[in-house]
């Protein structure tokens, strides 16, 4: 069987046809980007099976340049369809031998496109990140233990104590900004905490979540993550997010 | 109309402020890794790669992507000579581990 050479790659589903920014936009590879399907409609651009077949794909997949790139022009892409209306962001990677087949799978999955879109019309998708503030414990005067060494491991396990009731306490305050978050939402997803290498920040994440609102609803979204700062609590706010969080396809 | 205080690390002038009563800044390559590979739809295609892997990659993207200029100034930069990039934080943590025991055997046998 001759292989062809390139294929379709699939950005993003969206129920309408004017996108206004997208000419602006490159896709992958800075090809230009196209719209397949009718009502729903894909945004798909061109590749090549010599980066998107399956071996190479596996083995670019691995390569973290390679996938940095390609992630942040699939999001790229995402944001432009989003800005538009209702869309549903695809998982990256998502490649079709040619349009038509990915003509096909939209005729065949229309519906449930369909309804998910209804469900995200006039709601974004916002982060929530906590972050514990990692407060050096304070040296605890040495005990009356006429020993060094015990008075040392005396020391040890009042500090572990320490952080482990101030642990237990920020938890705590994270999970009220989330039940509030949860609140506000009309649907809320949490994520594991990110590892600190990853954040860059030194202070170790303990809520990672996402919250899809109603765009009514951002003032009060506003004013809650206002209120838990005021507080003293490191909480960031990112977003508005492409309600990738919020996108499974309803079956019905 | 109160606006939150912008996340420390992810404000860079110019992003996505415009009317949104609650913006804050660009979102880090950090957030957008994790949902461009863990979160939207997922459909078949005619490609098709097996979704595990892609987790087994999220695994390792958590331990060392985003960041890696950060990072660096704060000294991180085991990956660099580390192929095996996760062995040596197990090892830590077991190492950690053992001499959590050590201690408290110390601490309970002085009583």
């Amino acid at each position: 069987m001759v292989v062809t050479e390139q294929a379709t790659y699939l950005y993003a589903v969206t129920g309408t046809q004017e996108i206004p920014g997208l000419p602006d936009v490159r896709g992958i590879s800075a090809a230009p980007l196209r719209m397949v399907g009718a009502d729903p409609y894909a945004v798909v651009s061109t590749v090549s099976l010599n980066e998107f077949g399956e071996d190479a794909l596996r083995q670019n997949l691995e390569n973290r340049q390679w996938l940095e790139e390609t992630a942040t022009a699939h999001h790229e892409v995402v944001e432009a369809v989003n800005a538009a209306g209702p869309t549903a962001p695809v998982r990256l990677c998502t490649v079709y031998r040619d349009d038509e087949r990915g003509e096909e799978m939209l005729r065949e999955q229309k519906s449930s496109f369909q309804a998910t879109l209804a469900r995200l019309a006039g709601r974004r998708e916002w982060g929530v990140q906590v972050f514990s503030p990692a407060r050096p414990t304070e040296n605890q005067p040495a005990s009356a233990s006429d020993s060094p060494g015990r008075a040392y491991l005396e020391q040890l396990r009042s500090q572990r104590d320490e952080r482990a009731s101030r642990d237990h306490a920020m938890a705590a305050r994270a999970e009220d900004v989330h039940n509030s978050m949860a609140e506000i939402a009309t649907a809320a997803r949490r994520y594991p905490p990110q590892d600190r290498r990853l954040t860059g920040i030194p202070d170790p994440m303990i809520l990672n979540a996402a919250y899809l609102v109603d765009i009514s609803a951002e003032p009060v979204l506003s004013q809650n993550i206002a209120h838990f700062q005021r507080a003293g609590l490191d909480v960031r706010l990112t977003g508005p997010w492409a309600p990738y969080s919020f996108v499974e396809l309803e079956t019905s | 109309m109160t606006q939150p205080a912008a996340a420390r690390t992810d404000v860079r002038p110019g992003s996505r402020n415009r009317a949104a009563p609650a913006a804050t800044g660009e979102s880090s390559l950090a957030d957008i890794l994790e949902r461009v590979l863990d979160k939207g739809i997922v459909i078949a295609g005619d490609i098709q790669i097996n979704l595990l892997d892609i987790e087994l990659l999220t695994i390792k993207l958590r331990l060392l992507v985003a960041s890696v200029d950060k990072a660096k100034e704060m000294g991180i930069d085991w990956w660099e000579n580390d192929s095996s990039l996760s062995s040596k934080a197990d090892g830590l943590a077991e190492e950690n581990r053992l001499l959590r025991q050590r201690v408290e055997a110390l601490e309970s046998g002085s009583d």
